[in-house]
């Protein structure tokens, strides 16, 4: 008995210490960054182009903004469409067949390509083969096909998280499919979708790998011009740690970025959140 | 080993379930518990062993003596839980072989003997009649066995750590005639030894084997007695309407 | 009778499903010649990765083994972890501090790669400079480190669904005999769960073998044979990520960083589906 006892509380603390472990990880990484970097945020920092010799060591880092921007904008047009079309499909059309059975297997097997991967292909057939250089465009692509399975699964998984009811009303009343999907589940699941867009957004604006080689610039203006360069916030932080340029700088980019992304996540999840209590 | 309430009330919310129950149940007997659908019922069971307090939100208020001691004065709930057995409406088997699935609590509660063991497993399943049946594939996976025969296992896992009172909830309901039947006649030949209080659904059940029924409705007591008295002269209007059918 | 509208999103899945095979087939293609030049078991056992030399050396042996051991280290790391978490998250957190736990666990998801190896290499890599005096302190320890923080989060939602997928009456039926919740559930939840669990833990393991940044910043970027847990190495994603924009391309070593790519292409996606054999077994099982 007493030996039982002593496993037992054994195993609960392990399971409280792996718990306490975790939140200890994330409150750790959130406060780290924050101590370090809040220093070098400022306006000019936010507004001003990097200056100084090496470039970075001074100034700001509005072109890596605009051009991560610009860069989450295309990818999120790119992939945004077909992704919610093959999510209708997988919700609605398809019924437990194989077909769907190797959509679903198909997306899931591309949500987890390895990033550098997809970099790779883009790389040599739209800079390479296709001739768009290095370029906004290409990485747009590269961004977008990386997030196009996270848009199909989370836009699927609001669309089967409608209520059934509504498509038996609706087809009892003799309305086509299509009908009802644009007047009810659509509208019903909007807050889904529009919430996994912005978690696709967040998984755009932090990827590094596929952009290194498709469109990243050390220092440009980030004009927005789709055959040129742009700069963005995770290579340049990668840029200035590696080169050794500024570790200060580095930190308060490394802020920057993530301050975005947990913005983006948090109104994805409440986004997301929202909808799943009434459904 | 007799077991009564005081006084006993459970609320959900603002909802009442139970209303001041008093209710006590004789030393081996077997008690059958009736009523519709929804009239605390399978709460009033929950609360005898202190697993209603697993799921969150009920309050429980008043008192459930097991010979003379309050079991929510207890500290120890795992050891309230081992004297009154549950057994629940849907059969489990535990991810276990059969043996193993018998012998889970009492391995729990400390038992290393192997020779002690293998007897507590022999003689729970013959309790439990399901001895023949299994005695050659003690080892093989508990899922391999058909509903009924999960079961009688699941009540063999109870009566393996020596409750003295053992509750049942519909115990009969996912079962096909011929395992209820063989359920039936194992409940009668267990209340020579145990307290066993039973919750059914079905009126006929009771009335073939329970001593003592008990009828609820809207978590108030209307009408307890002898079972034969009960269901040949019922005293009041709600339990004749239910006896002949009107409510269900 | 289809519909006009589900013909299209028909369409637009199957040309979503063509671009993964398209991704194989244009990766093979791009690498040709290192299969039929090199050969394919002298490129992945191969030890020396030389393409400027005369003659040239493809072989990516070393970095094949840095990211297996990277990916392994990891998984050693991140698997009992998660697994502890997951089952604290699932059966023993107060509700508060799953509510908030929870949301916490997929911002940690959100934190992009690159800001996880910049804080690795500033703040774990100056830690053994410091604390062990080494003269750098990259290592395939520290990659592993942080993959284990990268992957930690997938693991544990991963198996905390697998575990909360456990029917309730389990717990019922087994809590009522009086043993405790530990007891329960290392005898019964955790068998009935091991299916999904185990998937966990290969969907961990493909997303620490595919991991680009946080392994170029803190694997040490070193083509010698890795040793220990401690050596340095360079996986395969660093390979290519350093090299790719140094390259001429159509050359041999161009194409040699294809050959790698669909190596690493061909590992995660049987890893894919491993998992999703795995998903597809656990739909149509028994429980």
């Amino acid at each position: 008995m007493s030996l039982r006892r002593l496993i037992d509380t054994l195993c609960l603390a392990i399971f409280w210490l792996a718990g306490l472990l975790l939140l200890i990880i994330l409150l750790g990484i959130l406060g780290y960054l924050i101590y370090r970097g809040h220093s070098a945020i400022n306006l000019e920092f936010l507004l001003a182009s990097p200056k100084g010799l090496p470039l970075g060591t001074e100034g700001g880092i509005l072109p890596a903004i605009k051009g991560t921007l610009c860069l989450i904008m295309l990818a999120v047009s790119i992939a945004a469409l077909p992704g919610l079309a093959t999510a209708v499909y997988l919700a609605e059309y398809a019924h437990k067949n194989v077909i769907s059975q190797i959509i679903n297997t198909t997306v899931q097997c591309m949500a987890g390509l390895p990033s550098i991967v997809t970099g790779l292909f883009c790389y040599a057939l739209f800079v390479v083969r296709m001739g768009f250089g290095i370029s906004l465009l290409a990485g747009g692509l590269a961004l977008g096909m990386m997030i196009f399975p996270v848009v199909v699964v989370t836009a699927r998984d609001a669309l089967l998280a409608v209520n059934k009811h509504y498509r038996i009303v609706g087809t009892s009343l003799g309305v086509s499919k299509s009908y009802i999907l644009v007047r009810i589940l659509l509208p019903q699941a909007a807050p889904g979708i529009i919430g996994g867009i912005l978690l696709a957004m967040g998984y755009a604006a932090g990827a590094t790998a596929p952009i290194m080689v498709t469109v990243a610039a050390i220092a440009t203006p980030s004009t927005g011009d789709l055959f040129q360069p742009v700069m963005a916030l995770p290579y340049h932080l990668y840029i200035l740690f590696s080169q050794q340029v500024s570790l200060d700088k580095a930190y308060g980019t490394a802020l920057v970025l993530v301050s975005l992304l947990l913005i983006l996540n948090v109104i994805a999840m409440c986004l997301r959140h929202q909808k799943r209590r009434e459904g | 080993m007799s077991l009564q309430m005081e006084d006993l009330q459970v609320s959900f919310g603002n909802s009442k379930i139970l209303e001041s129950m008093n209710l006590s149940f004789s030393k081996n007997k077997l008690h059958a518990i009736i009523g519709p659908s929804g009239c605390g019922k399978t709460t009033l069971l929950k609360s005898l062993n202190r697993t209603l307090e697993l799921d969150k939100g009920y309050q429980i208020k008043g008192k459930v003596n097991l010979s003379g001691e309050n079991i929510y004065e207890c500290k120890d709930t795992s050891w309230v839980r081992k004297r009154i057995g549950l057994v629940f409406q849907t059969p489990i088997a535990l991810p276990l072989s059969i043996k193993e699935n018998v012998l889970f609590g009492v391995r729990y509660f400390g038992e290393r003997n192997k020779a002690k063991l293998n007897v507590i497993c022999e003689n729970c399943l013959e309790q439990a009649g399901l001895w023949e049946e299994v005695k050659d594939k003690l080892n093989h996976p508990a899922r391999e066995l058909s509903g009924g025969q999960i079961q009688r296992l699941s009540i063999a896992r109870v009566l393996a750590v020596s409750p003295e009172i053992l509750l049942l909830d519909e115990p009969c309901s996912n079962l096909d005639p011929s395992a209820t039947k063989i359920i039936e006649g194992l409940l009668k030949k267990l209340a020579k030894q145990l307290t066993i209080i039973l919750v059914t659904h079905n009126l006929f059940q009771a009335k073939r084997i329970a001593d003592i029924t008990i009828f609820l409705m809207n978590g108030q007591v209307i009408e307890e007695g002898e079972t034969e008295a009960l269901f040949a002269n019922p005293k009041e209007q709600e339990t004749r309407d239910f006896i002949s059918g009107l409510t269900w | 009778m289809q519909e006009k509208t589900g013909t299209f999103c028909l369409l637009v899945a199957w040309c979503s499903t063509l671009l993964l095979m398209s991704i194989i087939l244009f990766m093979a293609l791009e690498s040709w010649a290192v299969w039929t030049e090199v050969g394919p078991l002298k490129f992945i056992l191969g030890l020396n990765w030389n393409p400027l030399a005369e003659p040239q050396q493809l072989g990516i042996g070393t970095m094949i083994l840095s990211t297996l051991w990277t990916a392994l280290g990891a998984l050693i790391m991140a698997a009992p972890l998660g697994l502890c978490c997951a089952i604290f998250l699932a059966e023993f957190a107060p509700g508060w501090i799953t509510n908030f736990l929870r949301p916490a666990i997929n911002l940690l998801t959100g934190i992009p790669s690159v800001v996880y190896g910049f804080l690795g290499a500033t703040v774990l890599v100056k830690f053994f400079e410091v604390n062990f005096s080494m003269a750098s302190g990259e290592s395939l320890f520290c990659a592993s480190l942080v993959l284990t923080v990268m992957v930690l989060p997938y693991i544990i939602s991963a198996s905390e669904s697998a575990l909360r997928a456990v029917p309730p009456e389990y717990r019922q039926a087994s809590l009522a005999l009086g043993v405790s919740k530990p007891y329960l559930t290392l005898r019964v939840l955790i068998p009935l769960a091991k299916k999904g669990l185990l998937g966990a833990i290969i969907l961990g393991f493909g997303r620490a073998a595919g991991e680009t940044m946080a392994v170029l910043m803190l694997a040490g970027n070193t083509m010698v044979l890795p040793t220990s847990w401690f050596s340095k190495g360079e996986p395969l994603p660093a390979l290519i990520a350093l090299e790719l924009g140094t390259s001429e391309v159509g050359s041999l070593h161009y194409q040699g960083l294809f050959a790698a790519g669909l190596v690493l292409l061909i590992f995660v996606l049987s890893i894919n589906l491993l998992l999703a054999l795995f998903r597809w077994n656990r739909r149509n099982g028994v429980n």
